[in-house]
């Protein structure tokens, strides 16, 4: 027992060790391709007569990209300040984590309960439905969701912006159906192959109830393969933060580096700092993210080193 | 040993397979939704080639302008007074275009690696699947959009460059595989009786993977096109590259889709015709990858079937007792 522990802390250890390397190979990447831009291939002149200005070296802007990250300046525009840098990642990281959060405490018993009850109609109804759930885009699902709850049925007050619990309900909604879609389908998928194995009918042989064998018995094993499909996810689910952001007009960190193909046109993007600091934090919440999906497999998996 | 005996074991290898074939279609049809998947699919790809062919661009008559579904404009009409239903059927090409097109191209990518990272083994997987966990954990889309700027806003362009970035679930799952057929006997009879590393890869590994990667194939289409919604919901063509004008052949379903929003008061049927129309053919898409994987399945138990009406002819049972060496 000791020893695995010993094991997994290692693991994590060396993921956590790899984070930064990979995000310093991501500001490389981005500053690569800011230098495959037409502005910076073919420099125009912005005013006809003058030559055109040089592109800047291309290890020059790696170093500005470096420097414009760990000074937190992070935003299109200088009146960005750091505050509005840290308030942006702490609105986003609300807005992310409380979505997974209340995508899995809906998912996950719609999933459990699915494959539970595969004769009842009902929940059979709900797996269907939020299959669908998860396909409708997430700009489209916005839009459903506030004529449907806001002006259809005037249950939550319509508001933008950021600031009351009011106002992160839909949003984390809009991201949240996403994740929805798959939840219920791989938990249910999960629970169906874990209910035949020869250890749930032992524990019920011992004379355990249904609800005890899922919880005890049969949920971890059942929640791995969710959560394996789960990390290849979690770059949709980021970028799905960006439209509800969009969509509801919240301060976060998509508003923020303006996440529009309109910024990287050309000469406000010909360095290519603005993706590469953009890259850096998506990439950072990826890797975050990930690392936690990680934690939580191993802790799941009994078989897991 | 007569030639009658060989020719018999010919005719039962072939009876084994046509009744192989016929079970596995048995297994697709089982659930019903696949078959009603796939004729869905068939239409719409129909109605992607043909309907280009027959309709032309819709005209715009501003007097014509936000008119709701009728017999003359079943879908109703847009904000310029174009028929939705004329602009759904000359953007449905270019959408499937970018699912399958997105979709080949990651599933080709991934295939590549992940073959080679099983077949070869040693560093060359190690070095390839640390660069599959890096795509894993990069914002691919944002390197998307940026391929989608510099290369110009096209259906083609759209696929191109998601199918560029996606392509390490591919990988994973591609190299999985070859490992479980690398491990077996029939790749050391292949080394043994001479194949070189390309020709067992093409030869026998390639064959056996084939069917798993048609399943993923399917559910990355549906993928790709969910990828690329939220990539136009970026508005991509207002672009100084292209200076602020959409391209020619850009009629995409997935631009009404994003503009539908906007005209939900008042006018719904452009909000929801594209909506349905795009969530139905996705739907579509994962019912016919559920029922390939139902196919691909052979423990799956079949139910007996209830609605046969007529008896399938079979032929006798000749060969119980016959010795089939002669």
């Amino acid at each position: 027992m000791r020893g695995k522990r010993l094991r997994i802390i290692r693991t994590i250890g060396l993921r956590i060790a790899v984070i930064p390397i990979l995000l310093c190979m991501l500001v490389i990447i981005g500053n690569a391709l800011g230098h495959l831009t037409p502005a910076t291939v073919n420099p125009s002149s912005a005013v006809p007569g003058l030559p055109a200005a040089k592109p800047t070296p291309f290890w020059h802007s790696v170093y500005a990209s470096f420097v414009a990250i760990g000074t937190l300046h992070w935003g299109t525009s200088p009146e960005i300040t750091r505050d509005l840098v840290l308030r942006s990642l702490e609105i986003s990281t609300i807005l992310t984590f409380g979505s997974l959060f209340v995508a899995a405490l809906i998912g996950i018993p719609c999933g459990i309960l699915a494959a539970l009850k595969p004769r009842n109609p009902i929940w059979q109804a709900v797996s269907a439905f939020s299959v669908l759930l998860g396909q409708v885009p997430p700009s489209d699902m916005a839009v459903i969701l506030i004529f449907t709850f806001c002006l259809g049925w005037h249950l939550i007050p319509l508001t933008d912006g950021w600031g009351t619990f009011g106002d992160a309900i839909l949003p984390i909604m809009t991201v949240a159906c996403f994740n929805i879609g798959y939840m219920v389908k791989y938990t249910e998928a999960g629970m169906r192959e874990v209910m035949q194995r020869s250890f749930i009918t032992a524990a019920r042989a011992r004379g355990a109830g249904t609800a005890g064998v899922v919880v005890r018995h049969a949920l971890r094993p059942a929640l791995t393969g969710l959560l394996t499909f789960f990390g290849p996810q979690t770059p949709m689910t980021l970028f799905c933060t960006v439209i509800a952001e969009q969509a509801f007009a919240i301060p976060g960190i998509g508003t923020m580096l303006g996440i529009k193909v309109t910024t990287y046109g050309a000469p406000a993007f010909g360095s290519g700092t603005t993706l590469s600091v953009t890259l850096f934090i998506f990439g950072m919440f990826i890797m975050v993210l990930n690392l936690l999906i990680d934690i939580a497999y191993l802790w799941l998996n009994p078989l897991a080193d | 040993m007569s030639f009658a005996v060989i020719s018999d074991w010919h005719e039962r290898a072939v009876k084994s397979r046509q009744r192989r074939r016929r079970l596995a279609w048995r297994r697709f049809c089982q659930n019903g939704l696949p078959v009603v998947g796939l004729g869905y699919a068939i239409v719409l790809l129909i109605v992607a080639i043909v309907g280009p062919l027959v309709t032309h661009q819709p005209t715009i008559d501003i007097f014509q302008a936000n008119l709701s579904p009728s017999w003359t404009h079943p879908f109703g009409t847009g904000q310029y007074g174009q028929d939705l239903l004329t602009q759904i059927v000359r953007g449905l090409g270019g959408t499937l275009l970018i699912g399958v097109a997105g979709a080949a191209i990651s599933v080709a990518i991934g295939l590549t690696i992940g073959i080679a990272a099983g077949i070869f083994g040693g560093w060359v997987d190690a070095v390839l699947m640390r660069l599959t966990d890096f795509a894993f954990s990069i914002p691919t889309l944002i390197i998307a959009l940026f391929v989608v700027v510099v290369t110009g806003f096209s259906a083609w362009n759209i696929g191109l460059s998601i199918g560029l970035v996606a392509w390490a679930g591919c990988a994973r799952l591609a190299r999985g595989l070859a490992l479980s057929v690398r491990n077996g006997t029939l790749m050391e009879s292949a080394t043994l009786a001479g194949g070189s590393r390309w020709y067992i890869a093409t030869r026998y590994v390639l064959p056996q993977i084939a069917s798993n990667m048609m399943v993923f194939f399917v559910f990355q289409v549906a993928s790709v096109l969910f990828q690329s919604t939220t990539l136009i919901a970026l508005d991509p063509q207002y672009v100084p590259l292209t200076g602020g004008q959409l391209p020619p052949g850009t009629n995409l379903l997935l631009n009404l889709l994003n503009g539908g929003g906007g005209s939900y008061i008042g006018y719904r049927w452009l909000f929801w015709f594209p909506l349905g129309v795009y969530c139905s053919m996705v739907i579509a898409l994962l019912w016919i990858g559920d029922g390939l994987q139902a196919l691909l399945n052979p423990q799956q138990p079949l139910r007996a079937r209830r609605f046969a009406i007529w008896h399938r002819r079979r032929p006798i049972r000749s060969g119980k007792g016959v010795n089939l060496y002669g």
